[in-house]
């Protein structure tokens, strides 16, 4: 479980992610297990369920991961119409969602989400 | 091919994933992940995904055996997972603190699949927690106008879970 | 020495209870009687029975006989008190081993026709509980106290109400032997019945294996109605389970599973069960009367059947489903 204090410092992290990154429209942090820790959006969206969902979703990529003897499942990319949602583990126990409504954003959306991944997983 | 297949489902804890193991082929395929929350106290792991499993009957044709996460937060996979089931086997733990609540909110839930297709609940841990007995549960499921088969059972043993699934089929059949 | 023993008109239980005490008084002493029906030296009659009788009538004048019967009124040279008692037999053995000669005696006994198995019911009048196992069993749960129930030459059951439990020793109830069987359909009059002392009670729970007491209903049930209706119950009243059998704890053969999903979906006749499931009358029969003494059974005697046909499944799905259930079975 995280403390107020960690949760608090997630939340900063998120905050920053999406003053430095224009395209990314939200960002959240959830359990492996699908609760919310920590979340900063420009919309509205019901991330509560987002953050559920994000875990069954890392949760089966770790799964195909290890059937296929890859390593570790370093993120999930959901392609769609009309933006893109990536999933990366923080650590063991948390996992990172960002969304962005542009769909030429990729590279950028991983390259800032996985900086700030990893700069979670040392602060925490 | 449509695909065959049997939804597992019930509260956390109650032996989904054992119940597949007993019957599975293959080694069960499952999404388990650290709790971080109440469910510490009782399990160290849970399920966030799904967990699969496979038997092959005497055509050769894959009877596939799904899981669902145990926890109303993740339903949205109930309802996948239960997409094109030929039916449902319901696990109860009864030494959880309220196990006709869990058994409602699976009914609930599933309460359209159930009238479709069919299923059984099975009742685990009852040598731990005898209250509520199975009449109680009969008595609940009247109550909710459904008639369905209800056991005691311990999914460690395989028979148990055979019963269940050859009850299902009786039940599909008849 | 040997000395061969045969049977007459006894009632299939009792013939095994007979084969088990004889080798207890072989054992004990020292004697070798062996039982053949068809070349007995001895034979034990069942005086109760008018086959019985008429071939004591017949033979008596010719062969060494013993009647076996509740009380001695035909003057017989041996007699056999009901039921069967270890320490009765043993000594009756005892005593025809030094009377009879074992070279000099050996009159044959023709081969006769068995005994016929008792006639389905018509559905008017037939089985009745309390003549059972079951029905001692009731009476110990409805008295609420604990008794130890005994069959000559077998292990001993000890009924807790307290507990809803029996304890002896291990078996299989899922596939009991023929002795169990019979064991199982006995007549309640071959059992004695003792009180448990309430301070032996935790020794039994410790030493002994546990087993539901309505499994013991259960199969006593099955075992003892032998195709004939529970007396005072109408084959053509419509009838539904209330619930179905918790076959965890109730041994069950694949088929019960299949009856008991037809019996709760639908109410129906025992005759149309019997035809739907496509299972005998009697075996639909003795599963009725095991759901009635449990208490599972709905008669509903003004309800209407359900009509034929009200799930209709395509032959495809029917062959995935027995593909399933046969798989299950291996």
């Amino acid at each position: 479980m995280l403390s107020s204090q960690q949760k608090q410092l997630l939340n900063n992290k998120l905050q920053t992610l999406l003053e430095n990154s224009e395209e990314i429209t939200a960002a959240l942090v959830t359990t492996v297990d699908g609760h919310l820790c920590a979340m900063h959006q420009r919309k509205d969206y019901p991330l509560d369920r987002l953050a559920t969902m994000g875990s069954s979703l890392m949760s089966l990529g770790d799964t195909i991961t290890a059937e296929l003897k890859m390593g570790s499942c370093r993120n999930i990319i959901s392609e769609n119409e009309s933006g893109i949602v990536t999933f990366m583990h923080i650590n063991n126990s948390l996992v990172l969602i960002t969304i962005t409504l542009q769909k030429n954003a990729l590279g950028l959306l991983l390259a800032h989400s996985r900086k700030a991944a990893e700069e979670m997983a040392k602060s925490l | 091919m449509k695909e065959i297949k049997l939804v597992f489902t019930g509260s956390m804890g109650a032996g989904k994933t054992t119940a597949i193991s007993a019957l599975s082929e293959i080694p069960v395929i499952n999404t388990d992940v650290n709790a971080t929350d109440e469910v510490i106290a009782r399990k160290a792991t849970t399920t966030v995904a799904l967990d699969y499993g496979e038997m092959t009957l005497p055509d050769g044709q894959k009877l596939r055996l799904y899981g669902t996460p145990g926890q109303e937060r993740f339903a949205y996979m109930w309802k996948i997972l239960m997409q094109g089931a030929l039916g449902l086997i319901i696990l109860v733990d009864n030494a959880g603190e309220n196990p006709l609540g869990d058994l409602e909110i699976y009914l609930n839930h599933f309460r359209e699949d159930i009238e479709k297709t069919t299923a059984v609940i099975g009742v685990t841990r009852m040598d731990l927690s005898k209250k509520p007995n199975l009449a109680a549960y009969n008595d609940f499921l009247r109550k909710k106008n459904l008639q369905l088969p209800v056991f005691s059972v311990d999914v460690r043993r395989k028979q148990n879970v055979v019963l269940m699934v050859q009850t299902l089929v009786a039940m599909l059949e008849y | 020495m040997q000395y061969i023993l045969s049977t007459y008109a006894l009632e299939k239980s009792d013939r095994l209870f007979m084969k088990s005490m004889i080798e207890m008084a072989n054992k004990k002493f020292g004697l070798q009687w062996r039982l053949d029906d068809a070349n007995g030296q001895v034979t034990v009659v069942d005086m109760d029975t008018q086959e019985g009788r008429t071939f004591w009538e017949t033979n008596r004048a010719q062969k060494t006989l013993i009647a076996y019967a509740e009380k001695d009124t035909y003057q017989a040279t041996f007699f056999l008190e009901k039921p069967l008692k270890v320490q009765l037999v043993t000594q009756l053995l005892k005593k025809l081993a030094d009377q009879i000669n074992p070279i000099s005696i050996s009159p044959i006994i023709p081969q006769i026709a068995p005994v016929s198995p008792p006639p389905i019911s018509n559905g008017i009048a037939g089985y009745k509980p309390e003549k059972y196992l079951v029905g001692l069993l009731k009476k110990i749960i409805a008295d609420g106290k604990p008794y130890t129930l005994q069959l000559a030459g077998t292990p001993a059951l000890h009924v807790v109400p307290e507990d809803q439990m029996c304890y002896t020793v291990d078996m299989d109830l899922s596939e009991p032997n023929p002795v169990q069987k019979v064991w199982f359909k006995s007549t309640a009059n071959h059992f004695s019945k003792q009180p448990i002392d309430l301070s032996k009670l935790n020794l039994i729970r410790d030493d002994f294996t546990s087993y539901d007491i309505s499994a013991f209903l259960w199969l006593s049930t099955l075992q003892s109605s032998n195709g004939v209706l529970l007396a005072g119950h109408s084959l053509t009243n419509p009838i539904r389970l209330k619930e179905y059998p918790n076959f965890s704890i109730l041994p069950y053969d694949p088929f019960h599973l299949q009856m008991a999903a037809f019996m709760l979906k639908n109410t129906a006749s025992i005759p149309r069960i019997s035809a739907n499931i496509r299972q005998p009358m009697p075996t639909v029969i003795n599963f009725y009367n095991a759901c009635a003494v449990l208490d599972l059974v709905n008669i509903e005697k003004t309800a209407k059947e359900t009509p034929e046909a009200t799930k209709t499944i395509s032959l495809e799905k029917k062959g995935l489903l027995q593909n399933i259930f046969q798989r299950l079975m291996r």
